[in-house]
């Protein structure tokens, strides 16, 4: 605050204070909500992905097994027709066994309906014997098969699964064969259609919107829920998941995340179907795979959200609290600047903050008592000694004041032939004079430490050793007359001029007195009662213009260092035997410099 | 629907269809109205007519099961979509380009029924294993009947047997072709399911019956009157499967990419009482295939 600029153009000083304020609350709000945030996001981030690993395991793990149990099934189902036609080989190739074979070979075609034909080759490689639902049947045509893979697969490995193939470009199907245990039993080999495995494929739910189907080898589709994808033949080779199955088709996850043949972005998972090459894979829309996990993101997002918000109103809530008390004590520390001791802050938090404002207000106090006493101290000093007024306000007047008995050196002074002055002069004159003669005597009171007990007109009481003790104080009292009888003596001179007669004598004793509170309510004076008082009083009427007379006892203690009068034996109004009174002359040239 | 016999003797085809429907979310009267066409007494001609009233109903899509039905509903419109629901040679009739992809606005299913012709000249030939002379009664005004008939004389040829062609283009034409039959020495009859023929069936059963002749079918419809076995898709599984291609287009498929389906299974449906009433003993070999048999 620059009492140099103009006021118009400053700072109003009023906005500095929230400026700072602002920035702490904004630092404390920042910092918290942050704090918080970041806790809570890292927290939400965590629980999204566990979610997110834990549910894609999950449900890969349910279509993995869907893909599984359905390629168990078409497993079965090949397994099955391949356990029909090893019952047609039992039989030996002999005479007269065609009939009972056709039986045999049409029984097969009525218990399996996915044979659409069945032929039968001799141990030679000869057609003796084709079933079929469509064409004409044909009898020991001897047409020789021996070069087909249906005969040399099945007869070198016992079963054969040919490739698949489309009847009229449409109809999946696939040549099985399977060679007899013995070996003139020739092979039966069936034309087998594939749209049985159609069911299977169709009744394999995999979620609301996704899809089992099934590839050969080639990764051509086989079966689908589409029977139309089937039909035209389509060729899923290229797709992400096929190629996967295909070439590392034995990685125990079976299962990944990409598009379908629409190119939807699918989660698959994958089986083999053993005995045949083929895989069955199932397929679930990656939106409707996630869309519980979105749902709980969004949950946790909200909840999030809601967490921020949290954490910001605790934030403002906390820096408030911390803020508002701050700013409190500030403004009281700007009272006690602006000069309103003892402003009091008020602070509940109950925390370190009370303790500071408790402490501040205590700091306050202090402030204004201390300020007080500097006032009162001052107010003192106009009466008392520095060095009383002092005492007084450090240890409390009242245990100061209390009476107490006390050695003490009294120094009484007053002038000579000022009652005849008052009565011709003028009072301003008067006061005049008595205003230059206390100022004088003032000055060496304050210099010699004395205490000012009284004033009676031109009279005045003097103590010394009392109400704060000193060292020699008959030795200050005398050395303080000696320069009073010289300050007087000066300011007579000029008086003289005026006109005005006057001298100013002293008397000086020691001994014990009381002192004490004297008065009233609403009046107390510090006073000094004892004959040695009196004694005082009596000497400075004794002592002549110039004189400091003193008595046997100031004597005694001064005696080294001043020069006195022989000795007079004085009898005293009001004291039954003569006082021995010494006039001090001067001081000795030792105690002189 | 434009079809081949009335809704009441196609009721059971009639029936699955609606069936498929129903399993594929379609009520009628609330998101479905099935209006039913169909010719009488084998009068193809009236096809046409037939069509352009559907044509004009504004029909969103027309189920259809002969040749002549498709080519009729072709000249109509060339915008609304046929389901076939089971034709029985798409390819050779020209009305399709291809079975994987058949192009221009129509799909649905083939019976392949004349893939099974000389199957039934074998079976036939089974039951009756002295027969020397096999008639084929079938409308030569049906562009698929000559297939029938090539693939049926083929087949006879390879048995050893001759084939007799008895070609009923109307009701008049039946009485005349069985006289001609027993007349040349045929000992069996193999019949079309040509509109015409559906539309006589009964007469054509009551004439073999007069005649002490065993008769042979692709449709079980002929069987279940009298007729002595039939040998063939299910017509009815073909309608229901039909009901998944009206649902495809409905939702939005080019009936174009929609490949043509075939029938997954054949059945055979044999009638023993008509078996006994001609004298015969049906051979082990051919029970042994049969699905169903009347008693």
């Amino acid at each position: 605050m620059s009492d140099a600029a103009p006021a118009a153009t400053a700072p109003p000083p009023p906005s500095s204070p929230p400026k700072t304020r602002g920035s702490l609350f904004r630092k404390y709000v920042l910092l918290f909500s942050s704090i918080v945030g970041a806790a809570l996001l890292a927290n939400g981030a965590v629980e999204v992905w566990f979610l997110y690993r834990d549910h894609t395991e999950l449900l890969l793990r349910v279509q993995r097994e869907q893909a599984e149990a359905a390629a168990t099934k078409i497993g079965q189902f090949v397994k099955e027709i391949e356990g029909q036609l090893g019952w047609t080989t039992q039989l030996p190739w002999s005479a007269g066994a065609l009939d009972q074979r056709r039986f045999d070979a049409l029984r097969l075609l009525r218990q399996v309906p996915a044979v659409t034909e069945l032929t039968q080759i001799d141990a030679a490689g000869k057609e003796r014997l084709k079933v079929s639902r469509l064409a004409m049947d044909v009898i020991n045509s001897q047409n020789d098969l021996s070069q087909e893979p249906r005969f040399t697969q099945a007869v070198a490995r016992r079963t054969f699964h040919g490739p698949v193939y489309f009847r009229r470009e449409s109809e999946p199907y696939m040549t099985l064969a399977v060679a007899g245990t013995r070996r003139d039993a020739g092979v039966s080999a069936a034309e087998v259609n594939l749209k049985f495995i159609w069911d299977v494929v169709s009744q394999i739910k995999v979620g609301n919107g996704g899809r089992a189907y099934v590839v050969d080898a080639q990764g051509r589709l086989i079966a689908h829920p589409d029977i139309s994808l089937v039909l035209r033949n389509t060729d899923f080779a290229s797709l992400a998941q096929v190629q996967a199955a295909r070439a590392g088709g034995q990685s125990p996850e079976r299962a990944l995340s990409t598009e379908d043949f629409q190119g939807h972005k699918v989660l698959a998972a994958y089986a083999p179907i053993a005995p045949l090459g083929w895989w069955v894979f199932a397929e679930l829309p990656l939106d409707e795979a996630y869309a519980p996990l979105i749902d709980s993101i969004k949950r946790t997002g909200l909840v999030l959200l809601l967490g921020i918000v949290g954490a910001i109103l605790a934030a403002l809530f906390l820096a408030r609290r911390m803020v508002v008390p701050i700013r409190a004590l500030q403004a009281g520390a700007a009272r006690i600047g602006a000069g309103e001791l003892g402003a009091r802050v008020e602070v509940k938090t109950g925390d370190e903050l009370e303790a500071l404002a408790d402490q501040f207000n205590t700091m306050s106090t202090e402030l204004r008592d201390s300020r007080e006493r500097e006032e009162r101290v001052g107010r003192l000093r106009r009466f008392l000694s520095p060095q009383l007024a002092e005492v007084i306000e450090s240890t409390g007047a009242d245990t100061m004041l209390e009476s107490h008995r006390r050695e003490v050196s009294v120094v009484f002074c007053d002038m000579r032939g000022f009652t005849a002055f008052a009565e011709s002069a003028e009072p301003e004159q008067v006061m005049a004079v008595l205003h230059e003669y206390h100022a004088a005597l003032g000055e060496l009171i304050h210099k010699f430490e004395g205490t000012l007990e009284r004033f009676v007109g031109d009279g005045v009481l003097i103590l010394f050793n009392d109400p704060i003790p000193c060292p020699n104080p008959s030795e200050r009292a005398v050395r303080m007359a000696v320069e009073m009888q010289v300050a007087i003596a000066f300011l007579a001179a000029k008086w003289r001029a005026l006109g005005y007669e006057l001298g100013f004598g002293i008397g000086i004793t020691h001994g014990y007195a009381t002192m004490g509170r004297i008065g009233f309510e609403g009046r107390f004076d510090y006073s000094a009662i004892g004959s040695v008082v009196n004694l005082a009083a009596r000497l400075c009427g004794e002592a002549q213009d110039g004189q400091i007379l003193i008595d046997n006892a100031v004597h005694a203690a001064v005696a080294p260092l001043v020069e006195c009068d022989e000795p007079s034996d004085i009898t005293l109004k009001g004291i039954r035997r003569p006082v021995r009174a010494f006039n001090v002359r001067h001081l000795k040239a030792l105690a002189a410099e | 629907m434009l079809d081949t016999a009335s809704a009441g003797s196609n009721a059971a085809n009639i029936e699955a269809f609606r069936k498929g429907l129903r399993e594929l979310g379609y009520v009628e009267g609330q998101n479905l109205i099935l209006d039913y066409r169909a010719v009488t007494d084998g009068r193809v001609e009236l096809f046409r007519d037939l069509a352009s009233e559907l044509v004009g109903l504004k029909v969103e899509l027309i189920v259809t099961r002969s040749t002549a039905a498709i080519l009729a509903v072709q000249d109509a419109s060339a915008t609304v979509p046929i389901v076939m629901a089971a034709q029985a040679e798409p390819l050779g009739s020209g009305v399709i380009a291809n079975l994987a992809h058949p192009g221009g606005n129509i799909t649905g299913l083939s019976s392949f029924a004349l893939d099974l012709v000389p199957k039934l000249v074998e079976l036939l030939r089974e039951i009756v294993p002295r027969m020397t002379r096999v008639a084929v009664l079938t409308n030569m005004g049906n562009p698929v009947s000559v297939t029938r008939w090539d693939l049926a004389q083929t087949a006879a040829r390879s048995l050893g047997i001759e084939a007799q062609l008895c070609d009923v283009r109307s009701s008049r034409d039946i009485g005349p072709s069985f006289e001609a039959a027993t007349g040349q020495g045929a000992r069996g009859i193999i019949t079309g399911n040509d509109p015409v023929l559906r539309s006589n069936l009964r007469t054509i059963i009551d004439l073999a019956a007069i005649h002490k002749l065993p008769t042979i079918h692709s449709d079980r419809e002929f069987v279940e009157m009298g007729g002595l076995i039939s040998y063939g898709p299910n017509y009815p599984l073909l309608y229901f499967r039909a009901a998944s291609f009206v649902d495809k287009i409905f939702k939005g498929a080019r009936p174009a990419d929609l490949p043509i389906e075939q029938p997954t299974a054949v059945e055979m449906v044999i009638n023993l009482r008509t078996a006994k009433a001609l004298g015969l003993t049906i051979p082990q070999s051919v029970l042994l295939r049969a699905d169903e048999v009347i008693e």
